[in-house]
């Protein structure tokens, strides 16, 4: 399943992409009636609920963190 | 270690779609004949309905404006007309004015004074579009127009907060959970 924080990845990445969205408004790269500032925040949940389920970032795993056999 | 290279290269070429999807050229366009300019007089430069560049306006202005129809009408007959900013998908386009009534007339101008919030981000390209009917008469065009001024307001400023604040957090959610 999922080896990081999926809630926390799909509301971050919400977040971050919708921010990511205005940051290429107002620096001129996008339009105003571009349809990227809408799909930025949709792919931002999808983007954080992949990153969470690889969680690719310190911890250990539960393989990892498994006492050795007696 | 793959996995890591892959989910960022697929992030990376995803966005980067999007961006291409994005980037259209600059341009205003006119439908029906019509003609029409505006002389903005702190911007001291005139723009006509042919417009082939984004225009660049001053935050608050005098404009000079005229228009005219590609042939008179009839007699005394019936038009409409309105302005508006497009806004992204799923919105609809924000109204900023319209009119209606009856005219024999195939040409109009005036003075126009516009104050914008200041609030308003510097380097956004808004498209703003406006028809007019009248008679057998239909036209309509759009024409590309951003803010004078550095992009670094106070609402860019927020947004990229919010980037890093929101990056920190996605970040957090990427760390495996220890035990689980």
């Amino acid at each position: 399943m999922f080896r990081g924080h999926p809630i926390m990845g799909a509301i971050a990445g919400f977040f971050l992409f919708f921010f990511l969205g205005l940051d290429l408004l107002f620096f001129g790269v996008i339009p105003l009636k571009s349809a990227v500032i809408t799909i930025m925040p949709i792919l931002g949940i999808i983007v954080g609920l992949v990153w969470a389920k690889f969680a690719p970032l310190g911890g250990r795993s539960s393989e990892a963190a498994a006492p050795p056999p007696v | 270690m793959v996995k890591r290279v892959l989910l960022g290269l697929a992030t990376v070429a995803l966005a980067g779609g999007f961006l291409l999807l994005g980037a259209a050229p600059a341009a205003a366009h006119v439908d029906g004949g019509c003609t029409g300019s505006g002389t903005f007089a702190k911007g001291k430069f005139t723009a006509t309905a042919a417009e082939e560049g984004v225009v660049n306006v001053p935050l608050t202005d005098d404009v000079s404006w005229q228009g005219a129809l590609p042939a008179p009408p009839p007699g005394d007959t019936g038009y409409s007309g309105k302005i508006e900013v497009e806004l992204p998908p799923p919105f609809a386009p924000l109204k900023i004015d319209s009119w209606s009534g009856t005219s024999d007339s195939a040409a109009n101008s005036g003075v126009k004074h516009y104050d914008l919030p200041s609030l308003v981000p510097r380097g956004v390209e808004f498209e703003v579009t406006g028809s007019h009917s009248q008679g057998t008469a239909n036209c309509s065009g759009f024409v590309k127009v951003t803010v004078q001024g550095g992009k670094l307001g106070p609402l860019t400023i927020a947004s990229l907060v919010g980037t890093l604040l929101t990056g920190g957090l996605f970040a957090m959610a990427g760390r495996a959970k220890v035990g689980g």
